[in-house]
């Protein structure tokens, strides 16, 4: 019989519905599993898997997502516990479509996958203007500031935000991404990174904050 | 003859997805972020909420603004030898390049890189000499001296220079069309006459699903002033912005540009407004568009058809479009997919030409290629005319049956072998010895030789040396008067 950690992560890998998985992590909090347990060998660890099904071409990004719907649910069951037993996320990003640039799905496509691997995001939407990413940027403290654009004329908007972050003397990353962009725009601005989809992005995130490329919760 | 049309859904299904797209706007409303615009849909009729921005449009309301569409759209050359007249039964299907590219194959040395200033000319000089092309458009260039947000002015001005053809772009701004409108003035002497005849449209689109935001409906509003044909884009992307169906994409597409022509129509009745959707798909594999697949040019070929015959728009579709972020086999077999499904469903104009890697990349070469299948495009459009002659008949009887006579050197055959079949470009009818006499030209070679000769030896008419130094002045005045879109 499966163990109820393996469940759990098929309850993830399959994405039945949020109400089993949030049933099933109630389940083995009930039973007495610690929670960094319950994460790793569970929510995780089913992440994880479609995770590698997508990278081997078997499963999609909207599985992926819905995937990402179901360990947010059942991480939403033992959020506080997670607080008190001082388990962390991978980094905190903010991340946002830059000034004059209305386009969104892209940037949240990111943002959930970021999410998904494990990290805290900031989606700050669309439109941002650079006194906005700064002042975020300052209070929040983030590792990392990710910035997409569609338009070639908002592109700009990208140099500009990083500079004024820069400016500030904050110890941040950045990585931007988007249709229009591509690696030598990002060197040429400044930027630490660029991905050129939502997956590699992820990749990248951890790369810049030397993380391990399978870690999930630090 | 008309030209030659293909119907890929039934009449009853066109009268659906019309009814459909009107009850979306009225049942599901669409995001106006504009004041000016709720007011004025508000005092014709729409629903409105002021905090939320959405507008829901009585179906009265829509019929209303598609009655006031003009019958006939026309966008002006230099010369009215080289308008485009848009209007129901056009026999002639026009063609133009695509608007944007930020990424460009150098000529020379084949190389992938940015493209830059000088682009825009050699693509302007190219479109005006190619054989096809009726619309210029303009490389998205860049250069790091200019001020990045009056780019399109500054390109508008070297094609009103270079090219004799009429000109589509995407402007930035509102400001920024009251600067082109004023080289165009400087030009036509009056805002009656340009009017008339205007030199460019504007690409102005919604962002999907439905909404319109502030800066996208100010172009609208200032367009249909100056009666300068706008092309909202809807480009709901299959899975992600709009539904992952063919005729779910279709439809909300529909009742994107719907609300265009409510807000066009309602502002500057008898504005000109063109369909010119964008159909393109997530690659759900990786999150990134595709933008040539079959079955978005069978939304390309529906979208026409809906438009067409359901609401008698015109309609600017992407037909020559890739995926392939090179000049191939792929980028051979996508366009030609995708312009033959656009231009049999009844396009008035078929849009791309030189564009590859999903509108990243241009390569001028490819215009040449682009060339010869649009005038194969329009050679099969044309059709054939069925009558006795066209049938032969006359000629099958004089040769007869196992006569050991031939066609070769009959009347029939002296009649029409020169216009029946077309003659190619830069196609190969050799065989290969002869091909390799020629010195083994691929394609590719050849389309390149051809560009080249092009861009050394036309010279387009030269535009008044006085209009071109009032061009400049208007031109560096926007450089300095509109503030840069970002600033630290």
């Amino acid at each position: 019989m499966a163990s109820i950690f393996e469940e759990i992560a098929d309850a993830v890998v399959k994405a039945e519905s949020e109400a089993k998985v949030r049933g099933l992590t109630q389940k083995a909090l009930d039973e007495g599993h610690p929670v960094k347990k319950i994460l790793e060998d569970g929510l995780v660890k089913g992440m994880n898997e479609i995770g590698e099904r997508w990278k081997q071409g078997d499963a999609f990004i909207p599985e992926v997502l819905l995937s990402a719907e179901m360990m947010r649910a059942g991480i939403d069951v033992v959020k506080e516990l997670i607080i008190r037993d001082g388990i962390k996320p991978l980094g905190k990003v903010v991340i946002g479509t830059v000034q004059g640039d209305v386009h969104s799905i892209g940037k949240s496509l990111v943002g959930m996958m970021l999410q998904s691997s494990g990290f805290e995001v900031q989606d700050l939407g669309v439109d941002v203007t650079v006194g906005k990413f700064v002042e975020v940027v300052k209070a929040q403290k983030p590792d990392l500031l990710a910035l997409s654009a569609l338009l070639t004329t908002t592109m700009p908007a990208m140099e500009d935000t990083i500079k004024a972050v820069k400016k500030e003397g904050l110890k941040i990353k950045t990585i931007i991404g988007g249709s229009p962009t591509s690696q030598v725009y990002a060197t040429s601005i400044g930027a630490d990174g660029y991905a050129s989809d939502a997956v590699s992005a992820v990749d990248k995130v951890k790369e810049l904050l030397d993380l391990p490329p399978e870690i999930r919760f630090l | 003859m008309g030209k030659c049309i293909t119907r890929f859904i039934s009449d009853a299904d066109v009268k659906k997805m019309r009814t459909e797209a009107i009850n979306i706007l009225e049942e599901v409303g669409v995001k106006v972020s504009h004041e000016g615009a709720k007011q004025m849909l508000e005092k014709a009729g729409a629903k409105v909420d002021y905090q939320t921005d959405l507008v829901k449009i009585p179906g009265e309301l829509s019929e209303e603004c598609l009655r006031r569409l003009p019958g006939k759209v026309v966008l002006g050359g230099r010369q009215p030898d080289k308008d485009v007249v848009l209007e129901p039964g056009n026999e002639r299907v026009y063609n133009r390049g695509m608007s944007g590219g930020e990424y460009y194959i150098d000529l020379q040395d084949g190389k992938y890189r940015k493209a830059v200033l000088s682009d825009v000319k050699d693509w302007a000089i190219a479109t005006d000499g190619t054989k096809g092309i009726d619309i210029c458009c303009m490389p998205y260039y860049y250069d790091p001296g200019l001020n990045v947000s009056v780019r399109d002015v500054h390109g508008f001005e070297i094609l009103l220079e270079n090219t004799t053809k009429p000109i589509e772009l995407q402007p930035y701004g509102k400001k920024n069309i009251e600067y082109m409108i004023e080289m165009c003035l400087a030009e036509y002497g009056s805002k009656k006459e340009f009017k008339k005849r205007p030199r460019f449209m504007c690409m102005i689109g919604p962002v999907s699903p439905l909404h319109w935001h502030g800066n996208s409906v100010d172009m609208l509003l200032l367009a249909g002033q100056y009666g300068i044909p706008v092309e909202p884009d809807p480009m709901p992307i299959a899975g992600a912005g709009g539904p992952v169906t063919i005729l779910g994409n279709t439809l909300l597409s529909l009742a994107e540009h719907l609300s265009a022509v409510v807000i066009s129509e309602l502002a500057n009745p008898g504005a000109p407004v063109i369909f010119a959707p964008r159909p393109v798909a997530m690659n759900m594999a990786t999150g990134q568009v595709i933008e040539a697949s079959v079955e978005v040019a069978m939304i390309s070929a529906i979208q026409t058809q809906v438009a067409r015959e359901g609401f008698g728009w015109p309609t600017d579709m992407y037909a020559f479009v890739s995926d392939s972020p090179v000049t191939d086999g792929q980028s051979i077999i996508d366009r030609c997919f995708n312009a033959t499904f656009c231009a049999f469903a009844g396009a008035d104009i078929l849009t791309g030409w030189g564009c590859l890697e999903a509108s990243i990349t241009l390569d001028i070469v490819q215009l040449a290629i682009d060339s010869e299948i649009a005038d194969m495009t329009a050679r099969a459009l044309k059709g054939v005319e069925v009558n006795d002659d066209t049938l032969g008949l006359e000629a099958i009887r004089r040769v007869g049956a196992g006569t050991g006579n031939t066609f070769l050197t009959d009347p029939h055959t002296i009649k029409y072998f020169k216009t029946e079949y077309r003659k190619p470009q830069i196609l190969t009818y050799a065989r290969r010895k002869a091909w390799e006499a020629e010195g083994r030209k691929d394609l590719y070679e050849r389309a390149k030789e051809k560009v080249k000769r092009l861009l050394s030896e036309h010279k387009p008419a030269p535009a008044d040396a006085a209009l071109v130094k009032e061009w400049r002045e208007i031109t560096e005045r926007a450089e300095k008067e509109i503030v840069r879109m970002s600033t630290v």
